[in-house]
């Protein structure tokens, strides 16, 4: 399996004079889970968005391999996103929608069998948490050596949140995965590394107690 | 590349609807009145009207564009697609339409 490696730094972005990012550097080797924290509003989606290239950013340098990304580089297909919001359009049935993307019912049933009912039924009326695992699975089973992926466990019932964990595992195995989400120790407990994105700025982090003094996760004593 | 122009035909089905009703429109000016002179404003309109429904897509339905940019589309890619399919259509049907006048 051939290694790549995403890095990406000198991302800034600011709306009007409020500065949202102004000196962030990740990097991303495929065989890792990089967990991405902070606060909410702090810019972790628009950083996920500006490294996918959906958000436009003049001062960038994002590489794969020292390669540097530019123009419209999702036709290279190294980099996949999962947003927040759902992006599936709502009028395809689960069985197109993993058609699209080259994939089959049956391995998408191996990991969740209760989507067997499901495959003829329209996105629009899956519940949220069905959906979101429906996207998770399509990007988590892309060609692309890197997944981006912002809160892929929100809306998920605990037993699909150890199902989605097992399937962000196997991903691992060909790919570099970054994970948002506010579930911390899902998230923790799947990150190889953790970076925390606070004032503009990221931090690589070495424990918990860091993510407390940096004042993401609360005293202890508080909790 | 028949799966690059499904995945293309796919995001031009969002407009399709309008952007035809408003083709036909245009071809019912012509057969109403009986002159190929109404192309030209009818050009103007469909012009007008397609920046109209690209950019209510993009302000209301733009999560949408990632489903596309996951599979390797570009968002110009796309609307460009969108846009020369439309005209094609239109085309078409405006030279429909001037044989049945």
């Amino acid at each position: 399996m051939k290694k790549y490696t995403l890095e990406f730094d000198g991302i800034s972005l600011s709306f009007g004079a409020h500065s949202i990012l102004s000196s962030v550097y990740m990097k991303c080797e495929t065989g890792k889970v990089i967990g991405l924290m902070g606060r909410n509003g702090c810019g972790k989606s628009s950083l996920m968005k500006t490294v996918f290239g959906s958000l436009k950013n003049t001062d960038q340098s994002i590489r794969v391999n020292n390669f540097p990304l530019t123009g419209n580089y999702q036709r290279d297909k190294f980099i996949s996103y999962l947003p927040q919001e759902s992006f599936i359009p709502s009028h395809l049935t689960v069985a197109k929608a993993l058609d699209y993307y080259n994939l089959s019912s049956e391995n998408l049933q191996s990991y969740f069998p209760d989507f067997k009912v499901l495959f003829s039924h329209t996105v629009s009326s899956l519940s949220g948490g069905y959906l979101r695992l429906l996207e998770s699975f399509l990007i988590l089973n892309s060609p692309h050596p890197f997944c981006l992926l912002d809160e892929p466990f929100s809306g998920l019932m605990p037993l699909h949140i150890e199902s989605m964990k097992e399937l962000i595992a196997k991903a691992k195995s060909t790919k570099g995965i970054i994970l948002s989400d506010h579930l911390y120790r899902h998230t923790m407990e799947m990150a190889d590394e953790i970076y925390l994105l606070s004032n503009g700025q990221t931090y690589l982090i070495k424990d918990r107690e860091e993510l407390v003094f940096r004042g993401y996760l609360p005293e202890p004593s508080r909790m | 590349m028949q799966k690059a122009l499904r995945i293309r035909l796919l995001f031009y089905n969002n407009f399709s609807l309008a952007t035809n009703a408003i083709s036909i429109f245009g071809g019912y000016l012509i057969l109403q009145f009986g002159t190929m002179a109404f192309v030209m404003p009818v050009l103007c309109m469909k012009l007008v009207t397609n920046g109209l429904i690209g950019l209510m897509f993009h302000f209301f339905k733009q999560n949408q564009l990632y489903f596309f940019q996951n599979l390797g589309v570009s968002v110009t890619q796309l609307y460009l697609f969108s846009f020369l399919m439309d005209m094609i259509l239109w085309l078409g049907f405006t030279i429909i339409t001037s044989f049945i006048l």
